[in-house]
């Protein structure tokens, strides 16, 4: 009897080993890869109209990279494209804050529609090239 | 039947060994009466016992003897004992060729035994060696599995913390390459090692079956002089064996 019993246990060892490997069918959670298939990896924080140093009006748009979707990469210098509505797309680049967020900042000037839509991307420096473009639109 | 030996007995047992020593030792022997007989034994193992005039019993293929007539049987474990006559002339050496025969019951005893290490086989040896095989190759495949894995596991942790889309592209093609191998050995493993749970189910039980349905054969190899005494000298020393009761 006991040599069945030694027979079943190394079975269920057996069965134990060599498991599939967790997260190799979704290799698509780091926002440098091309293949990003996440959510949308920041959002907007505030955004406050103001008037600057010559008297303009403009529209302050603060969005942040939540350290949890840049996971490791922290201290890390990355560089971000933004652009609000249809103005110039500026290139930004963000350093980890204290809270271990990277927090970016996009001027605008005032729309009449008074709905601004910030798109973001990564910025390649090696490739010149933006990837994982998202949109997020906010009123001040 | 084997007896305490006591000092008296030790003292007797001696006395004999000495007069059994002077008897036959060739330089005390008259030399004008006695001739050499060498047996010439043909056997495969290369044991014999030979009982020389139903009296004294050698297991050295030359001795010197009295001249004239004697009768020796000559056996060995696993041949039938047989008898010649020879007769031995002073001062010369006599050569007698005795070819033995095979035992029927050491025939049917190699006979058995030789079916018996045939079924032991078939039933042991054969399952064994065929789970011993697939549990090493169950082995091999679990230790290059548990390399790919750990290669894998250390480039999906490296993906997650890389900023750079090439070398990102390069740990996913490395990733994938080693995944499909990761894959292969673990279909291999889990087949192999199904097979070597198989095969150990499968030998306990033809063992444990052939060790209750069989017994090993055994023969005996006690010799028919076992209760007569002996004499050897050899160039280590000397050897009496007298049997009492």
């Amino acid at each position: 009897m006991k040599y069945w019993i030694v027979v079943i246990a190394l079975g269920l060892v057996t069965s134990s080993c060599l498991k599939k490997i967790e997260g190799v069918d979704t290799l698509n959670t780091n926002i440098f890869d091309k293949e990003y298939a996440g959510d949308c990896w920041f959002y907007i924080d505030d955004a406050y109209s103001y008037y600057n140093d010559f008297g303009f009006p403009r529209v302050m748009i603060k969005a942040v990279l939540p350290e949890e979707n840049a996971p490791g990469l922290q201290s890390y210098l990355i560089y971000i494209t933004c652009r609000v509505n249809n103005q110039q797309e500026v290139l930004f680049n963000s350093y980890l804050n204290t809270s271990g967020d990277y927090t970016f900042f996009y001027d605008a000037a005032p729309e009449t529609s008074n709905e601004y839509c910030l798109e973001a991307g990564i910025y390649l420096q090696d490739e010149d090239t933006t990837i994982n473009r998202f949109t997020l639109c906010t009123q001040p | 039947m084997k007896h305490k030996v006591t000092p008296g007995r030790f003292v007797i047992l001696t006395a004999l060994c000495w007069c059994a020593l002077l008897f036959l030792c060739p330089a005390n022997t008259a030399a004008q009466n006695t001739g050499v007989v060498k047996f010439l034994v043909d056997n495969q193992n290369g044991y014999f016992e030979i009982l020389v005039d139903d009296t004294l019993l050698i297991k050295r293929y030359k001795d010197t003897l009295t001249a004239g007539p004697h009768k020796a049987e000559i056996w060995s474990y696993g041949y039938d004992v047989k008898e010649v006559e020879f007769m031995v002339v002073p001062d010369t050496t006599v050569e007698l060729y005795v070819k033995l025969d095979r035992s029927t019951a050491y025939m049917a005893y190699e006979q058995s035994y030789h079916n018996y290490r045939q079924k032991f086989h078939k039933s042991v040896t054969l399952p064994v060696s065929l789970t011993l095989s697939m549990g090493i190759t169950a082995g091999v495949f679990m230790l290059n599995g548990y390399d790919l894995k750990r290669q894998i596991t250390a480039d999906i942790n490296e993906y997650a913390l890389t900023p750079q889309a090439s070398e990102i592209a390069l740990l996913k093609a490395s990733i994938e390459s080693n995944n499909r191998k990761y894959t292969i050995c673990r279909y291999g493993y889990y087949v192999s090692g199904g097979l070597t749970l198989v095969g150990i189910a499968t030998s306990l039980y033809t063992g444990l079956k052939f060790r209750s349905d069989n017994e090993e054969p055994t023969y005996s190899r006690s010799s028919p002089f076992e209760t007569r005494s002996s004499f050897y000298i050899g160039p280590g020393g000397f050897q009496f064996i007298y049997r009492i009761g």
